[in-house]
């Protein structure tokens, strides 16, 4: 097998589904009708509610719902070997990934633009809604120790993508500041920042910037050293307007993604590496069972439940017609999954231009790929981006950066979150002290930080990302369950959400309940809690279902005979 | 579409909205204090205000919308 053939086959099974599966949910499931008024006409206002092109919306949903997710997932499922890998991340992408998005962005369209939770409300309850709150929560705070942890050990293990990371700060700053200020050519400006960014590249591959020393002297752990930092910089750099860092760090980063989309497809077609990996193993050491663990190891990239966020909050207010929902929401989460591919291919084959028993260096156990993943698409997809003539140093500090750049904005993002959420349920429980923003930051930060740093030294963060993946899918389900209240409730067919919807539960229960077995049979308490703590959450979700459910049946039963 | 045209929409879809919003926040609580009267809160500017009530149409129409107003609330604003 070789980096072609995976390609093709990806980009095959991509095709099919968008052409007919969607074509299908689009005609027959949710009947998109373009003569009907979209949320971006009916309440036009320009700035939240604009109908927009769909090819550049595309490119604003695509780089919105990716970032370091579909990256981190997939490096670690590998272990199971390509295969196993690989179908899921397609095959799941093309009928339950793209179905979520796709059927997120439709109910919102046709519930007036609104978010995912507010429907949920309207459909199931207050009680459904604090538990959407609630998982996103903990998403959050489990997506900031993960990636806290991913950046800090990027920059110990490159340091030369130090310099770069911490560029963009000024040069976001400047960038959408000069381009609101001066109404400057569009094209100009982004490409002056862009080579500066490379710029800067160029200069952290040449000078790397380690603390070995500073920790020898001083006796701390690199590690430990960046995770603080990066929460100190998150706390701020979260309590900034949206406009004057995160949004023009999104608007760069989009643009890197493209860019690294291209790089490593082209490295993997130009170079056509040979896969130097297991097609399967069914017990590598130390590793949980691939079933359920392989389902929620990779989560964005195969099914994502935070996209639901990015669907109904703000893509459908700029949808111009109901029909572009299809290229948008179905091909845009294709877009993510392709990622998730690429990061296959940089595992396995990649890592096989560099040495033939790479692979198995950094795979040879689950103790071992606590540490690797990522540093392994470093190696694997600098090695395919060595082939089109870029040096290896060079290489290596590009990807390191893109992944640097995607997890800090994430991390941003998501303190966001966690602290509109704690304002949101200190208002509804009346906490007045959490109701001030800087209370809210300072617990979401903590949150996170002493979940990391409680795990080994910080070094464990990795083992919090299979419970991230859960709690994400489960997330997921409850998009899935409006989508499928509202089917019903318009009398059509529900099974393509249906499916989906009793998949993700019993694959997340499964996993929860071997997760926090094994944790506490081990001795690890943290983690058996973290999982009991989403199991239970689970069971809330399953039984809001079946309550909601139920009284949807009963509504219309009562409306047939009165 | 140029490659200027198609960065120009996707600035407005990344940045443009954020900073557009908080312009609005500031111009909402322009409004607010030049309609301060129609909520019951005393409004010593109102008479002096008369003649930039027709410049503010537009503006007026585009936030009672935001606050989640359909139609214009006042009944002598006809702006939609």
């Amino acid at each position: 097998m070789n980096a072609l053939a995976m390609i093709f086959f990806a980009f095959s099974a991509y095709a099919i589904g968008y052409l007919f599966y969607s074509r299908y949910l689009s005609e027959k499931v949710f009947c998109l009708d373009d003569s009907r008024k979209t949320p971006a006409y009916e309440f036009r206002d320009d700035v939240d509610y604009v109908p927009t092109n769909k090819w550049i919306l595309l490119g604003h949903h695509f780089t919105s719902i990716t970032g370091a997710g579909p990256i981190v997932g997939p490096a670690i499922a590998v272990i199971w070997g390509w295969l196993p890998a690989l179908l899921w991340v397609v095959l799941g992408a093309v009928v339950i990934g793209a179905v979520h998005d796709f059927s997120a962005l439709v109910t919102s369209i046709r519930h007036r633009g609104r978010s995912v939770g507010t429907i949920l409300g309207d459909y199931a309850g207050e009680r459904a809604r604090v538990l959407f709150l609630l998982l996103i929560l903990a998403l959050a705070i489990l997506v900031n120790a993960v990636f806290a942890y991913v950046i800090a050990l990027l920059f110990t293990k490159f340091p030369s993508s130090v310099i770069p990371a911490w560029s963009i700060v000024p040069l976001a700053v400047a960038f959408g500041y000069s381009v609101y200020r001066f109404r400057v050519n569009f094209l100009i400006p982004t490409l002056l920042f862009l080579g500066i960014l490379y710029l800067a590249v160029f200069l952290g591959a040449r000078y790397p910037v380690s603390l070995k020393p500073l920790s020898g002297a001083l006796g701390i752990d690199p590690i430990m050293f960046w995770i603080v930092v990066l929460f100190i910089y998150t706390f701020f750099a979260s309590s900034l307007p949206v406009w004057l860092l995160l949004q023009p760090r999104d608007f760069l980063n989009g643009l890197q993604l493209l860019i690294l989309l291209f790089l490593v497809y082209a490295g993997a077609v130009v170079a056509n590496p040979e896969v130097k990996a297991p097609l399967i193993n069914l017990s590598p050491e130390g590793a949980p069972p691939i079933v359920p663990f392989l389902f929620i190891t990779i989560a964005c990239g195969a099914l994502s439940g935070f996209h639901a966020l990015v669907s109904s909050g703000t893509t459908s207010k700029q949808l111009a017609r109901e029909s572009d929902a299809r290229t948008v929401g179905y091909l845009g989460f294709l877009g993510e999954s392709s990622l998730a591919v690429a990061v296959v291919i940089a595992c396995t084959a990649g890592l096989g231009m560099v040495s033939a028993q790479r692979f198995s260096e950094l795979y040879s156990s689950w103790e071992s790929i606590k540490v690797s993943p990522v540093p392994a698409v470093v190696e694997g997809g600098s090695a395919l981006i060595s082939s089109l003539g870029v040096g290896p140093e060079l290489a290596e500090t590009l990807i390191a950066t893109f992944i640097v750049l995607f997890a800090a904005t994430t991390m941003d993002t998501s303190v966001r979150i966690q602290r509109y959420i704690i304002n949101e349920l200190a208002q509804i429980y009346s906490i007045s002290a959490l109701k001030n923003p800087w209370t809210a930051s300072a617990g979401a930060v903590l949150s996170s930080m002493l979940l990391v740093l409680a795990k080994e030294g910080g070094k464990g963060g990795f083992l919090f990302w299979p419970i991230f993946g859960a709690a994400n899918q489960l997330l997921a389900g409850l998009a899935l369950l409006v989508a499928f209240l509202y089917l019903r409730r318009e009398g059509r067919p529900t099974l393509p959400v249906l499916l989906p919807l009793i998949f993700v539960l019993v694959i997340t229960s499964l996993a929860m309940v071997l997760n926090a077995l094994n944790n506490f049979l081990a001795g690890d308490f943290l983690l058996a809690g973290v999982s009991a703590l989403i199991l239970i959450l689970e069971v809330a979700v399953i039984l809001e279902s079946i309550r909601a459910i139920r009284s949807q049946g009963e509504r219309r039963e009562t409306r047939r005979y009165t | 579409m140029k490659p200027g045209d198609i960065l120009r929409e996707f600035y407005r879809l990344k940045i443009g909205q954020g900073f557009s919003r908080s312009a609005e926040e500031l111009e909402g609580l322009f409004l607010l204090l030049v309609f301060a009267e129609f909520y019951g809160l005393p409004n010593p500017l109102g008479l002096y205000l008369l003649e930039a009530y027709p410049l503010l149409m537009e503006e007026f129409h585009r936030w009672h919308l935001r606050m989640g107003m359909r139609s214009s609330p006042l009944e002598w604003i006809r702006c939609c």
